[in-house]
């Protein structure tokens, strides 16, 4: 029976090991799992080969790296800030404005869907402009920076998950909140990382574009 | 690098690994080389990390080598001594066997 590597481990390795190393590296791992060496030793492997890939980019970019790290918590508490004032208007609104429109419409699903898109929605430009900014800062290892700004942003958000989960203890009622707050979070990584990717493919394919040009002018 | 430095552990064990394995010296033959030697297995990362360490100081040369199946169609990458990687070995071997000669009970061979 013909046996395969893990993979998510191939991905990772595959998207965010840089150059020509990270291929190499792949080629070597897959070898000696084709040899008999087991899926934990390759999982072991691939987390080796993305720490060292991760100091790597630490020493050799570090004033980048810690800019991109600087971006990613510096918008999370500026949209924070926005965020609050924002959905404190919209509570004024809902409280005020839409009780004049209509006076039964917090019993309505429409509304409570329409502004929970609408919440949804602010996070998730925040998020995919952070995404999309720091492959601009940090464009040595595009994904690598995408990968650790949505770690970053993550334990951002913890304590907010953190003081939930402690809620949830004492009150089932916030089990919706908590179920919520989770999907959030997931889809607001989400586009971050899928941003960061898309922004990197296109300064990546106009960096092309910028050298072919030169080349011809050469 | 100064002339004639000590060169680091992994530095040294890589570098051995390579001068023992000549043509076949790519990233497979070297971990499991080094691993056979010091009795534990080795992050393959870490080792082509020794390796382009090697590079900028000009003691190592790599060749990238055809593509094969078996590695999910990547290429292998081979390395080589320099003359001035060789050097450099020799020189520390040297400065080592010097610290342990006359040592009592050592001798300068491993029990």
């Amino acid at each position: 029976m013909k046996r395969y590597p893990p993979r998510v481990a191939v991905w990772c390795l595959t998207h965010l090991a840089c150059g020509d190393r990270g291929q190499a590296i792949l080629g070597d791992l897959l070898e000696r799992f084709e040899e008999g060496e087991t899926r934990a030793w390759f999982w072991r492997q691939t987390l080796a080969t993305l720490a060292y890939g991760f100091a790597r980019g630490v020493r050799d970019h570090g004033p980048t790296f810690a800019a991109a790290l600087i971006a990613t918590t510096v918008l999370f508490f500026v949209m924070r800030i926005v965020n609050s004032y924002v959905t404190g208007k919209i509570i004024d609104f809902q409280s005020h404005g839409m009780l004049e429109l209509d006076p039964q419409w917090s019993q309505r699903w429409g509304w409570r869907i329409a502004l929970t898109i609408i919440g949804q929605l602010q996070t998730m430009s925040w998020f995919a402009v952070m995404g999309w900014l720091v492959t601009r800062i940090h464009r040595a290892q595009p994904r690598l920076i995408v990968v650790v700004s949505a770690l970053v942003a993550t334990a951002l958000h913890l304590p907010v998950t953190i003081r939930l989960a402690h809620g949830l203890l004492t009150h089932r009622r916030f089990l919706e909140y908590f179920i919520w707050d989770l999907v959030h979070l997931c889809l607001a990584t989400g586009v971050l990382v899928v941003c960061g990717i898309w922004g990197s493919r296109a300064a990546a394919a106009s960096q092309r574009t910028d050298d072919i040009s030169k080349e011809k002018l050469n | 690098m100064k002339k004639d430095a000590l060169l680091g552990q992994s530095e040294m064990l890589v570098l051995i690994a390579v001068l023992r394995l000549g043509d076949e010296a790519y990233g497979v033959p070297i971990s499991r080389e080094i691993s056979k030697e010091i009795g534990r297995d080795v992050a393959v990362a870490g080792i082509y990390s020794t390796l382009e360490r090697l590079g900028r100081l000009h003691l190592v040369k790599a060749l990238t080598g055809e593509p094969t199946a078996v590695r999910g169609g990547r290429a292998k990458t081979y390395f080589s001594l320099t003359a001035e990687g060789l050097r450099q070995l020799r020189a520390s071997q040297r400065i080592l066997q010097k610290f342990w000669a006359g040592l009592p009970g050592a001798e300068g061979r491993p029990t």
